[in-house]
C-alpha cells in the first residue's frame, strides 16, 4: 500500500471505531432497560440485573477504550499530513536536482532539514500504539462476550419473565457478536501498514 | 483540534461548521471551514490552509466520513480558502475543485491539476450536490477581484466567505453572532480595508436581498442569523469600502 493512502487508511479506522462506539451506546441503552426489567421481576431476575450492571459497565469501557483509540487516529492524521507534505517537498526537489543535475543539492536538503524518515518512524509507532489498544479492545470485548453468555443463562430463572429476559439476552448477544468482527477487521487494516 | 457542529439539519440534509481550534497557533488567522451534505454526499467549502488541514480532518472525521466529500468550493485564491488543496488531493485524487474562473490559473499552485478545477463562470452557476441545487453566488471584487458565495435555497443559508468576517475576542468565540453591535464594531475596520469596491458591494447587497436567507455565513467569525442578516446586509450597503486604514 502506498503511503498517499494513509489517510484513507485513518478514515476507515475511524469509521469502524465509530462503530464499535455505536454498538456500545446500543449495549448501554439496553443495560439500562434490562436493569429496570430485572428490577420489576423481582428476586427471580437479582442475578439478572446485576449481570446487566456489567455490561453497562462494559459498554462504558468499551466507549473509553474507542476513544483512545479514536484520539490516536486523529493524532496519526498530524504526521501523515506532515508527511505527505515532505513528500511533496522531496518530490519538487527531486525535479531541482534533475534540472540542474546537481544530486548534492538534493542530497544536502534531503539529508538536513526534511526529516521523512523521523516522520514515517512516528507514523508506524502511532500505527503500532494503535494496533495495541486494538489488541486491547479485544480483551475488553472478549469480556463483554463472556457476560453476555451469563446473562442468557441468567435469564433461565426468571419465572413470569423468562421469556422477556431471554429476549433481553439476545438483543445484547447481537450488538456484542458484532464487535469482534469489527475489532478483526480494524486489526487487519493496520496489519496491512505494520 | 476544530470541532465540527450542525448548524442546519433537515432529514439527509445538513450544514455544519467546523471551526475554533484551541491548538491554533496565534500567527494563523482562524477560518470557518462548512461541510454541506446531502444525501450521503458532501461538499466542503473553503477548506482551509495547509497548517489547518490535520485540525479540519480530525473534526470531520469525527462528525462523518470524509469518504463522502465529492467536492471542494474555493470561495478566491487565498492560501486560509485553499492552500490545503494538494493534502486534500492526496486523500482523494480525484477531488473536483469549483473555483472562479479568475484563479483557475493560479490555484493550480497549491495543487492539483486540469482535471480537478471547475471553472465557476463570472455570472456563477448552479452546483449539484446529489439533486440538492447550490448556487455560486458573484460576490467579485469582495474581497478578491474573482470571489463568488454559495447559497443553499433550501436551507435558506448562504456561505459568505469573507464578506461578514470579523475577528473577535476568544472571550466571544460562540458560533453565533449574539451581540451585534460588537461584532459590526470587529467588521468594520476589515470591511473598510478588504472589500474593493463599493459598486460591487452595492451590487452584492442587491443580489442578496433578493435572496431567503436565513443564515449569513463567513469564513472567518460568527454566523448572522435571523434578524441580523438583513441588518448586516443594510449596515454593509451604508458602509464606505475601498478604504486605506493604516495606521502609518
Amino acid at each position: 500500500m502506498q503511503r498517499e493512502n494513509d489517510l484513507v487508511l485513518i478514515v476507515r479506522v475511524n469509521e469502524d471505531i465509530k462503530a464499535v462506539v455505536r454498538l456500545a451506546r446500543q449495549i448501554n441503552m439496553l443495560a439500562l432497560n434490562a436493569i429496570l426489567v430485572a428490577r420489576r421481576a423481582g428476586a427471580v431476575a437479582m442475578g439478572f440485573g446485576v449481570i446487566a450492571d456489567e455490561l453497562r459497565s462494559f459498554s462504558l469501557t468499551l466507549t473509553q477504550s474507542m476513544q483512545s483509540l479514536m484520539m490516536l487516529s486523529y493524532e496519526s492524521i498530524q504526521i501523515v499530513s506532515a508527511h505527505q507534505r515532505q513528500q511533496r517537498a522531496t518530490a519538487l526537489l527531486e525535479q531541482v536536482s534533475a534540472q540542474l543535475a546537481q544530486t548534492d543539492f538534493y542530497n544536502r536538503a534531503v539529508q538536513s532539514d526534511l526529516g521523512g524518515s523521523n516522520l514515517q518512524h512516528s507514523l508506524l509507532q502511532t500505527f503500532g500504539a494503535l494496533e495495541q489498544l486494538i489488541l486491547d479492545a479485544e480483551d475488553v470485548s472478549r469480556f463483554g462476550t463472556v457476560i453476555s453468555r451469563s446473562l442468557k443463562i441468567e435469564a433461565t430463572y426468571g419465572q413470569g419473565f423468562t421469556a422477556l429476559l431471554g429476549q433481553i439476552s439476545l438483543d445484547f448477544g447481537s450488538y456484542i457478536d458484532a464487535i469482534p468482527d469489527v475489532l478483526v477487521r480494524l486489526h487487519h487494516l493496520l496489519k496491512v501498514k505494520l | 483540534m476544530k470541532k465540527a457542529q450542525t448548524i442546519y439539519q433537515q432529514g439527509d440534509h445538513a450544514w455544519r461548521i467546523i471551526a475554533r481550534d484551541p491548538e491554533r497557533p496565534d500567527f494563523l488567522i482562524d477560518t470557518n471551514e462548512y461541510l454541506i451534505s446531502h444525501k450521503g454526499q458532501s461538499l466542503l467549502t473553503d477548506p482551509g490552509g495547509m497548517e489547518i488541514f490535520p485540525s479540519v480532518f480530525a473534526a470531520i472525521c469525527a462528525a462523518t466520513d470524509p469518504e463522502q466529500i465529492v467536492s471542494l468550493f474555493a470561495s478566491h485564491q487565498d492560501p486560509d480558502i485553499i492552500s490545503s488543496l494538494s493534502l486534500w488531493l492526496e486523500f482523494n485524487p480525484k477531488l473536483p475543485c469549483y473555483v472562479p474562473w479568475l484563479w483557475a490559473g493560479f490555484i493550480p499552485h497549491f495543487g492539483g491539476d486540469a482535471s480537478t478545477f471547475v471553472a465557476i463562470p463570472d455570472k456563477g452557476m448552479d452546483i449539484n450536490l446529489n439533486g440538492l441545487v447550490l448556487k455560486a453566488i458573484p460576490a467579485h471584487y469582495l474581497h478578491s477581484s474573482g470571489n463568488c458565495n454559495l447559497y443553499d435555497p433550501a436551507a435558506r443559508i448562504l456561505f459568505s466567505g469573507d464578506i461578514g468576517a470579523a475577528i473577535l475576542p476568544p472571550e466571544h468565540s460562540g458560533i453565533f453572532v449574539t451581540d451585534f453591535d460588537q461584532v459590526i464594531k470587529a467588521a468594520e475596520g476589515f470591511h473598510r480595508r478588504w472589500m474593493g469596491s463599493n459598486s460591487a458591494k452595492l451590487g452584492w447587497c442587491e443580489r442578496v436581498s433578493r435572496l431567503d436567507i436565513d443564515m449569513l455565513c463567513p469564513q472567518h467569525g460568527a454566523i448572522f442569523q435571523g434578524a441580523d442578516v438583513g441588518r448586516f446586509i443594510n449596515w454593509f450597503a451604508e458602509l464606505e469600502v475601498g478604504v486605506l486604514n493604516s495606521p502609518d
